[in-house]
């Protein structure tokens, strides 16, 4: 007898409809998958034998083929278990499988019967309503991350023998109803502004970087709270939207790293510098998402940007241009989210002490330029404000009350961008770090003090050619958060001063 | 005998011996003119007249007059020249020294030189606040007609000598390798202005490498050249000890900069004030001491009445600059400003000319 379950499968954020097949013949006992499955899947058929006896369920002796179609996809993953499962209790006259009509099964089985969570199960709901599905049985650890699907209905499922049960029309199918989404907004005790004592400087400008959607680059020694302001970001970025909330999930619902239902806050991923590539980028032999890609809508800090791998880093600047990643293997081109605000941070030079009051560092100018041409002309124009940070004093530390809390700064933040929003209605860009090309002469004109300034900046304060539009991006950003639509020389004065690596000081010729 | 002559001779002599008066002693002592020395050098028992063994072949061979012109001719087009030990050009001091080069390889011109001379030395890894001070100095002595000699080295070196360029005066450059050598690369620049205004010397042939026992040798030029010696920073086993050390023995004047705290990096300068040397507290203590009188009080940056056109926050700020560096913070907190109104007059001064920022967000006054 032969039986069909409808299941789904993912080829990156992708997903696509997997029919279930099982065919039970008269035989010596045995069960052969097929459909390219992978080693995960092949090992389902242990699981499925001990998950059916344990629920008090007959496992038939016959021959038992299980099919995967399509057969040229290349299906992986646990979660097959249970439609193979009920696959093996239909084909082998122990259950009707008619009231899965319209619907969709996964899960993973465990020897006693129980479902487990799979991953990639957002990704594939949204698949599935695409396709008409009405109905999906997920397990009950994955309900809620399904259920923020609308126009479909989310069945919770414990174990094989509930399944059975619902099956049999002796349990009322529940669905999940899903908590209305909310941006859960304490950032929790280490993440916020308001215990970050001093810094003032560099609190400003990561106010304006964010206000602006820049990448910004943190240059200081150890110790000086790099780390600490970049883990503060994510609590003064504008709350998730839904739709944002619902991208980021499904990555981290693909790569495994979401805990209850929605991702509720912006993400902060701080890979190590020890990292490959394809964990950085996306890839591997299943074309995974990277931690670009899971830091999407949120925050990607790379701590100690230079002792990255250098094509690591060049890597990372196409998806900063596009906010999304192409991974190409050779079994598939996936293309993944990957629109974050790159924070980074680096010591000044090998030692970490340059221009350090302690005098401590002893690097030569000529140690200090290879250590700063690791990174690449290319990427640092990604990157538009780069800062000092100098180590807080002892007093500093001690005395001061709390600061600004993150939930104040954010209201700056937020009206900085509803102007940027407004202006640029109809350009079909977000925030200034966008502008590109003609934008420039509209939205960043000078008046005669400010071009003035910016004129005398280059001949005086030798600033690279490179540094101009950036310099003028974040002086628009500063009007914005100042609330004036003309940018002043005071802006650009300021912008000025984000600009440290243009400095000469920086491995050329002494003063 | 024209000098031309004479200094084909020196340069003989220097080139096929170990090159300092000293080693050519004996030689020197005998009665007999440079250029009957040079004729002869073939039929001459010049062991018997005290010749060291290993310098009797070199010499022998080298006595031929085309030979020799050929290679000054080479290091003409090169930019490079001669000064033997009794030319004008060659520093008066410096002759009287016991191991007096016989020749000096130069690029530039000693005649730029002005009868007060100050060697100023110390460490290739300075901190900045004595980067600014020996520099500060070297441009108020500059000012003053005082030319400056250093070594050229990374560091403090450099800073003198950028200073005394500053200043308007000459600056000499001792260098350890030979004048065609650019060491440290990074001195290109320098290097050029040098030439330019100044002169560059070696007593080590052109196209000699820079090599590490080069430099305590070179340092007794320094100090030789100058009546005084200023030590601005380094360690009690530095080559600036060294310097300081041959200099006594040259019985030159040390003069050490006051060290600001303690500083186990830095402890030369305070075992020499220890030791009786005189601390520099400005330009004037030097040139007192030499009775060059006194610098006249200039309109300087340092006073803040005197730099016209500036508001009331970028004067206030500007103050704060003169008592010290300062990070942007602790302006910030001094002055109770914003930050962005604190880096909008940071950036207005640095516009002016006035204020420099330093690494480490750290800004200061501009030298």
């Amino acid at each position: 007898m032969l039986a069909k379950v409808t299941s789904c499968g993912l080829i990156g954020l992708g997903g696509y409809q997997v029919q279930v097949e099982v065919d039970a013949n008269a035989g010596m006992p045995y069960v052969e998958i097929v459909g390219l499955a992978d080693i995960a899947i092949k090992e389902s058929k242990e699981r499925v034998r001990s998950a059916i006896k344990n629920s008090d369920l007959d496992y038939p002796l016959c021959r038992i083929i299980v099919n995967l179609a399509p057969a040229d996809l290349r299906k992986e993953g646990p979660l097959y278990d249970l439609p193979i499962a009920l696959g093996i209790l239909a084909a082998s006259g122990q259950l009707s499988l008619e009231g899965l009509e319209n619907s969709i099964v996964l899960g993973e089985l465990s020897l006693d019967g129980r479902v487990r969570r799979v991953n990639g199960v957002l990704p594939m709901m949204i698949d599935a309503r695409a396709r008409g599905v009405r109905r999906a049985f997920v397990p009950a650890e994955n309900g809620e991350e399904a259920a923020y699907i609308r126009g479909l209905e989310v069945i919770p499922v414990g174990s094989l023998r509930q399944m059975v049960a619902l099956l049999r029309g002796e349990e009322t199918a529940e669905a999940v109803r899903p908590h209305p989404f909310r941006q859960e907004d304490d950032p929790g005790p280490d993440a916020d502004f308001r215990y970050i004592k001093g810094q003032e400087v560099a609190k400003h400008a990561v106010e304006i970087a964010v206000a602006g959607g820049h990448n910004i680059l943190l240059i200081g020694p150890p110790g000086s709270g790099k780390t600490m302001l970049a883990r503060a970001i994510p609590s003064i970025l504008p709350p998730l939207t839904f739709e944002e909330a619902l991208e980021v999930t499904q990555v981290h619902s693909v790569s495994g790293l979401l805990k209850d239902g929605i991702v509720r806050k912006r993400p902060f991923r701080s890979p190590h510098h020890s990292a490959s590539m394809a964990a950085l980028i996306g890839g591997g032999p299943k074309s995974r998402p990277g931690t670009i890609s899971e830091a999407c809508h949120g925050v990607l800090y790379l701590d100690e940007l230079t002792e990255f791998k250098r094509e690591t880093l060049e890597a990372l600047r196409q998806p900063l241009e596009d906010g999304v990643v192409s991974v190409e293997r050779v079994n598939a081109k996936v293309d993944y989210p990957a629109n974050f605000m790159l924070v980074a941070s680096m010591n000044p030079c090998p030692c970490g002490y340059y221009g350090d009051p302690s005098g401590k560092c002893r690097c030569t100018q000529g140690q200090i330029h290879r250590y700063l041409s690791k990174i690449s002309g290319p990427l640092l124009s990604r990157i538009d404000l780069h800062i000092e940070v100098a180590r807080p004093r002892h007093a500093e530390l001690n005395d001061k009350a709390e600061g600004e809390s993150s939930a104040s700064i954010r209201r700056r933040v937020e009206a900085a961008r509803e102007r940027q929003r407004l202006r640029y209605a109809g350009e079909g860009i977000l925030t200034n770090s966008q502008l590109h090309g003609g934008m420039f002469d509209k939205y960043c004109a000078l008046d005669r003090d400010g071009r003035q300034m910016l004129e005398m900046a280059f001949t005086r304060l030798h600033l690279s050619a490179r540094a101009y539009r950036r310099i003028l991006m974040v002086a628009r950003t500063i009007a914005d958060l100042e609330g004036c639509e003309d940018i002043a020389a005071a802006h650009v004065a300021e912008a000025i001063q984000y600009r440290s690596l243009d400095r000469k000081y920086w491995g050329g010729e002494g003063q | 005998m024209t000098s031309e002559r004479n200094r084909l001779y020196w340069y003989w002599l220097a080139s096929s011996t170990g090159g300092t008066v000293a080693g050519a002693r004996d030689l020197l002592a005998q009665e007999m003119e440079l250029e009957e020395l040079f004729r002869q050098a073939r039929k001459l028992d010049l062991e018997a007249l005290g010749v060291k063994k290993k310098h009797v072949e070199p010499l022998r061979k080298r006595a031929e007059f085309s030979l020799l012109e050929r290679e000054l001719d080479g290091f003409a087009r090169r930019g490079i020249r001669i000064v033997g030990i009794m030319d004008k050009e060659y520093p008066a001091l410096l002759r009287e020294i016991y191991e007096a080069p016989m020749v000096l390889y130069v690029k530039g011109d000693l005649f730029r030189c002005t009868k007060r001379m100050v060697s100023m030395i110390g460490t290739r890894r300075p901190k900045r606040q004595n980067v600014a001070k020996m520099q500060q100095l070297a441009k108020e002595l500059a000012r003053e007609g005082v030319t400056v000699v250093s070594g050229m080295a990374r560091g403090l070196d450099s800073a003198a000598q950028r200073g005394a360029l500053q200043g308007g005066g000459a600056t000499v450059a001792v260098l350890g390798g030979g004048v065609d050598v650019i060491y440290p690369p990074e001195n290109r620049r320098l290097y050029e202005e040098i030439v330019e205004r100044g002169a560059l010397i070696s007593e080590a042939p052109p196209g000699t490498a820079p090599r590490p026992y080069l430099f305590p040798r070179r340092n007794r030029i320094i100090s030789g050249m100058s009546q005084a010696l200023v030590v601005g920073e380094g360690n009690v086993k530095s080559g600036a000890a060294i310097t300081a050390a041959q200099a006594k023995e040259q019985s030159r004047d040390i003069f050490a900069l006051l060290p600001e705290e303690y500083d186990p990096e830095n402890d030369l300068p305070s075992s020499l004030i220890e030791s009786g040397v005189p601390v520099v507290m400005n330009v004037n203590t030097i040139l007192r001491a030499y009775g060059w009188g006194t610098a006249p009080r200039r309109p300087r940056e340092e006073e803040s009445t005197s730099v016209s056109g500036l508001d009331f926050l970028e004067e206030a700020l500007y103050n704060q600059l003169l008592k010290g560096e300062k990070t942007t913070e602790e302006l910030m907190e001094t002055l109770q400003q914003p930050a962005g109104t604190i880096s909008l007059t940071l950036t207005k001064l640095e516009l002016k000319g006035l204020i420099t920022r330093l690494p480490g967000d750290f800004f200061g006054r501009k030298i």
